[in-house]
């Protein structure tokens, strides 16, 4: 047999015509927006701290540079979102044409995990949720009534509106299934992030496996502790 | 051990041709020696479908001795069968039990059509060799050995990934039909020689374009492959081609 003529393009072309740099892009903007979960759930511990502390960390954060930051921000993270959408369509489209015929009696799978098998199922949870959860509490569309008030310096009252949310267990139970969604696909995600990054080998390999589970676990508990700690009373007005 | 004869119900993928409707027919197979291997029960059944005119069960085998990578089937859901580190030829009867139900089907990805029964044509795979995975150098005679010196953890690793036989069962495992374990195997083999520094950037983009073009999925990690892998192959051959891969883009020269 002789050699086939075709040779790879070089670059940033060849590298985003290939599935590799289609997962490489995955893992970055996959990067991003853990970055933004892991500080997001660390920065709503302040629930704990009561409304001033809450309200005002809001309120600077929403004039920090006149606004900038925050809509800077938004366009950056909406952007690695559709990027990382995308790619992830891209891939699960072609890993599912890779195999058109299934295997009649079933394949006996030995080490992977539920999470790795549901990655595009809990994508597509987490990218409702995260629909839902800007028209929740950054537009003030669902629940308008939460969302209107001000505290008494004249600012968003934050603590309230979410607090008052998560007196309603339907709106408290949207929250945890979704961040339960979460969980599992950072689970695996955060782990894979490294693989696909060619940063896995050799001896952080044992580390970089449990990083995934635990950054899961970590955001998991922090964001469910704030509808339980509602429902509960143990956080109220 | 015993050697008392054994019972085994098979259910086999039957199809005549690449593009014919398969099934899943049974087999009743007495008098099976647990001593022998899978294929030669498979070899005892031939015969007696030889013998009631009825079309014998096509396979690929060629060594027999867990070398050649020839003899791909799935058995009972896991590439070359149950046993870790097996090709399905060095897999014995004992392996399982009388009165066992056996499913035997073929790989199924779209790169590795099937040509009959149980047998893939598995030349994507050579493409992909092809492409980019070799040295090109002037042979000569047999060089002397250690005249190129090589630091023993790296002619290790060069070994142990140098044991891929390119039986597909990594492919076979994935649930997105995924070569990344194969051609990561070929890439870290020749990446860790002095011999295959030189085309080493080349390399990996040719044969990672080969994979693409050829159909094969892509890798999300889930590992089936590297468990699958009758020559142990690990996983960090993923993460040597996924490195590779993303510095030999950005390089300039060859
Ligand atoms: C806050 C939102 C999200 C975060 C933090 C996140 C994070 C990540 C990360 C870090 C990866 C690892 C990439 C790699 O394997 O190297 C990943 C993979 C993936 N994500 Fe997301 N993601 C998010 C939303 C979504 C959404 C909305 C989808 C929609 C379909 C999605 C689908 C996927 C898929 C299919 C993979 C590939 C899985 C694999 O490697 O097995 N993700 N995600
Ligand atoms: S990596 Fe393992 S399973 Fe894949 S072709 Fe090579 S020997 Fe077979
Ligand atoms: S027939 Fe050669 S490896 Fe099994």
């Amino acid at each position: 047999m002789s050699a086939p003529k075709k040779t790879a393009k070089r670059g940033l072309a060849g590298l985003m015509d290939s599935t590799i740099g289609a997962k490489i892009l995955m893992a970055l903007t996959g990067f991003v927006l853990v970055g933004f979960v892991v500080q997001h759930m660390v920065m709503n511990l302040q629930l704990y701290a009561g409304p001033e502390a809450l309200n005002s960390y809001a309120h600077n954060l929403k004039h920090m540079m006149g606004g900038g930051f925050v809509w800077g921000g938004r366009a950056f993270l909406l952007a690695c979102i559709a990027i990382h959408i995308q790619m992830a369509m891209k891939l699960t489209n072609r890993n599912r044409d890779a195999r058109p015929q299934r295997y009649a009696a079933g394949q006996r799978t030995q080490v992977t995990s539920y999470a790795a098998q549901f990655m595009a199922l809990t994508g597509v949870v987490i990218l409702l949720f995260v629909i839902y959860h800007l028209l929740h509490f950054t537009g003030g569309v669902v629940q308008p009534d939460n969302f209107h008030v001000l505290d008494a310096e004249g600012r968003h009252d934050v603590w309230r509106m979410v607090v008052t949310s998560f007196k309603d267990p339907a709106t408290s139970i949207a929250y945890i299934v979704a961040n339960i969604a979460l969980a599992f696909h950072l689970s695996h995600s955060v782990t894979s992030m490294f693989a696909t990054l060619g940063l896995q080998s050799g001896r952080y390999r044992p580390i970089l496996a449990k990083v995934g589970p635990a950054i899961a676990a970590f955001v998991l508990l922090g964001n469910l502790s704030f509808p339980i700690s509602v429902l509960a009373g143990l956080v109220h007005i | 051990m015993s050697d008392e004869k054994m019972k085994i119900t098979l259910h086999v993928w039957r199809q005549k041709g690449p593009s014919a409707p398969g099934e899943l027919k049974t087999y009743k197979v007495d008098n099976v020696n647990p001593h022998m291997s899978f294929l030669e029960m498979l070899d005892v059944l031939n015969e007696e479908l030889l013998q009631k005119n009825e079309d014998p069960i096509a396979f690929d085998h060629d060594c027999r001795e867990g070398i050649c990578g020839m003899c791909s089937m799935v058995v009972n859901g896991r590439p070359h069968g149950p046993r870790k580190a097996t090709t399905t030829c060095q897999l014995h009867m004992r392996s399982f039990k009388s009165g066992d139900e056996i499913y035997i089907e073929p790989w199924r990805a779209k790169a590795f059509p099937i040509i009959k029964d149980l047998m893939v044509d598995r030349s994507a795979f050579d493409r992909i060799i092809a492409s980019g995975g070799y040295v090109a150098v002037h042979t000569g005679g047999a060089p002397d050995a250690n005249a190129l010196p090589i630091g023993k953890k790296d002619a290790d690793e060069a070994f142990d990934y140098a044991a891929c036989i390119g039986c597909g069962a990594c492919v076979a495992a994935c649930p997105n039909a995924s070569a990344m374990l194969f051609v990561g195997a070929k890439v870290a083999h020749l990446g860790k020689l002095p011999q295959g520094e030189v085309e080493r950037r080349s390399r990996v983009l040719n044969m990672v374009h080969t994979m693409d073009t050829e159909g094969f999925g892509a890798c999300t990690n889930h590992g089936e492959c590297s468990a699958s892998c009758p020559k142990e192959i690990p996983l960090e051959a993923i993460m040597t081609l996924n490195r590779d891969y993303a510095r030999a883009s950005f390089s300039g020269d060859e």
